[in-house]
């Protein structure tokens, strides 16, 4: 039904187009011309695609909306080996290249406890339960990090897309009187620069780095996924005076280093990946600021003072701040409606600023200054974005796949 | 069309190539515009254009398309480099502006065909190896598809279903969010 024109697989050494796509050259090559016969391109039969540019059509969906893949998987058997097939994923992911927000994972307070709820971006996702008893810290790469409680600190990992959960080992009771804080990431970003896009890495290792102050000192431990089990307890600044220390907020990936908040002269705590070393970030233009993965901060002022900033970093590691964009939310909020604390508000690329407020999930457009309400219900205490790719792989259909021919192409 | 290209080069010493359609048609076009096919390139590079190019998977109908769709492109490339050097930055952005303005209204205007036709040009900028118009074309069809119901899309491009219905129960039954 769909070999109206042979592809045309030859390839013409080191030369190929733009798409990879193999051209080829009419004159020596007679016979692909002859299965496009002259002067029929009204001919019924042409509105029927190659299954390789039925490839180019479905690239072309838009990952925000993950039921369209779905629903086009369910057109014919081939449309649904094709998007369920290892090469459609890749080149899906490579096309779109950064992962769409799917929604957001909220911390509200369930009586005097406290649950996590999944807040599709989408209309149409694939619904995920109340996490509770838990509480959301972090989420990067595919997978989310769930704080248990209210027992020992234990970790949970969980991947809501292909639904893989890891039970971490708990650990020590000493951080239950510790403030403490935890980030979730490829196991690749602590190798060289590069080692992986982290377009779609849920399959591969991941690390769990949990940063926690006790008396003046404040503890970095590992976890990886690996070894199976945490590393042991290292000292990784001193914090003369203050014990407020690590504050409860998503950490941020920049470059090589992690970066946490934390309750000392206006500062952060970098640890760097690569090397393992940490360093104390101090002249923050504002504390407490909301990181955001890749340099971008948020902060609230007088409750009602937005800032978004930028952070780069200078070759001899020092940070630079620059302001972005300052909104008065007294003036772009609906009125009646009331920001608690800087903690509730996060930034997602693509989708603006969120803000938790009593009752409600808000979204800020930065371009329109428009607002919209995402989800009504609950107190939260914390907003996780969560992004990644939706690709599904469908029942026994997909399971079979069709040969590749351009998988034996080198 | 079968003249199209012959009578607005500014540069009388531009290199012309002729693109021979699967109907014999005959179409002179600057090698600017023909090198926006990188099929096309290869065949300028490896010198082998002399006589005319015969491109037997296109219809005449469909190259003069595509030739529009590719002196459209190639003057606004043409463009962006010429300006750069002789505009003041503000200038020259919005001389950019104006440009990619222009280009998207002629995008749009372009896509106002039939759907036949919309697949013809899809086979052709894959064959001709047009990354533009190719990504323009898919898109097209991509947008058409998003949002509609498996039984929409196999209306609309006459598409069999080769599910057995015990198949598409199961995948329905994995995926029953996606319906609702």
């Amino acid at each position: 039904m769909r070999n109206r024109i042979a592809p045309n697989r030859r390839r013409t050494g080191a030369r190929e187009g733009a798409l990879a796509r193999p051209h080829f050259i009419p004159q020596t090559n007679p016979s692909a011309a002859a299965c496009h016969p002259p002067g029929s391109s009204d001919d019924a039969s042409s509105m029927v695609l190659l299954e390789e540019l039925v490839e180019e059509v479905l690239l072309r969906l838009p990952p925000a909306e993950p039921a369209s893949l779905v629903r086009a998987a369910l057109v014919c058997k081939p449309w649904c080996r094709l998007i369920s097939g290892r090469r459609f994923r890749r080149r899906f992911c490579e096309f779109h290249r950064s992962p769409p927000v799917l929604g957001y994972f909220c911390n509200k307070f369930f009586f005097t406890d406290s649950v996590t709820c999944f807040v599709p971006a989408s209309p149409a996702f694939p619904p995920r339960a109340d996490q509770v008893l838990c509480h959301a810290l972090d989420a990067r790469h595919g997978r989310v990090l769930l704080r248990r409680k209210p027992q020992s600190p234990r970790l949970t990992v969980w991947d809501p897309v292909a639904g893989d959960r890891w039970e971490l080992p708990p650990l020590s009771d000493a951080w239950n009187k510790r403030r403490w804080n935890a980030a979730v990431l490829c196991a690749a970003s602590a190798a060289s620069a590069g080692a992986c896009d982290h377009l779609d890495c849920r399959e591969k290792p991941f690390l769990v780095v949990c940063v926690g102050s006790g008396r003046r000192k404040i503890y970095l431990r590992i976890y990886s996924s690996e070894t199976g089990s945490w590393t042991e307890p290292t000292f990784a600044a001193w914090t003369p005076g203050n014990e407020n220390g690590v504050f409860d907020m998503a950490p941020a990936l920049m470059g090589n280093s992690l970066y946490f908040m934390v309750d000392v002269a206006f500062g952060m705590l970098r640890y760097d990946l690569v090397t393992r070393e940490t360093s104390m970030i101090d002249s923050l233009p504002v504390q407490p600021m909301k990181l955001v993965d890749g340099g971008i901060a948020v902060a609230i002022e007088d409750y009602c003072r937005l800032s978004l900033w930028s952070m780069e970093m200078s070759p001899n590691g020092d940070i630079k701040w620059a302001q972005l964009r300052v909104i008065d939310l007294n003036k772009v909020l609906p009125a009646g409606v009331l920001l608690e604390d800087a903690c509730y508000v996060a930034y997602a690329r693509g989708v603006g600023i969120l803000a938790g407020t009593i009752g409600r999930l808000l979204n800020i457009d930065l371009e329109s200054d428009k607002v919209k309400t995402l989800y009504k219900g609950g107190f939260f205490h914390g907003i996780i974005p969560y992004t990644s790719f939706y690709i599904p792989v469908l029942g026994s259909v997909a399971a079979v796949e069709e040969p590749r021919p351009d998988a034996s192409v080198a | 069309m079968a003249s199209a290209g012959s009578g607005d080069e500014k540069a009388a010493a531009a290199a012309m190539i002729t693109l021979i359609s699967s109907d014999n048609e005959k179409f002179e076009v600057t090698e600017a515009t023909a090198t926006l096919s990188q099929t096309i390139r290869h065949m300028i590079e490896d010198g082998c254009t002399d006589g005319g190019v015969p491109l037997p998977n296109v219809t005449s109908k469909i190259l003069a398309r595509v030739i529009e769709y590719c002196k459209k492109h190639a003057t606004a490339a043409a463009g962006e480099e010429g300006s750069s050097s002789s505009f003041s930055d503000a200038a020259f952005l919005e001389v950019d502006r104006a440009f990619l303005e222009e280009l998207e209204e002629f995008d749009d205007a372009f896509l106002e065909v039939d759907r036949a036709t919309l697949f013809d040009l899809i086979l052709a900028a894959n064959y001709l190896d047009i990354k533009g118009l190719l990504n323009l074309t898919c898109q097209k069809v991509a947008d058409s598809v998003k949002g509609k119901t498996p039984e929409q899309i196999r209306e609309m491009y006459n598409i069999v279903n080769d599910l057995t219905p015990e198949e598409e129960a199961e995948i329905r039954r994995e995926t029953q969010w996606a319906f609702e």
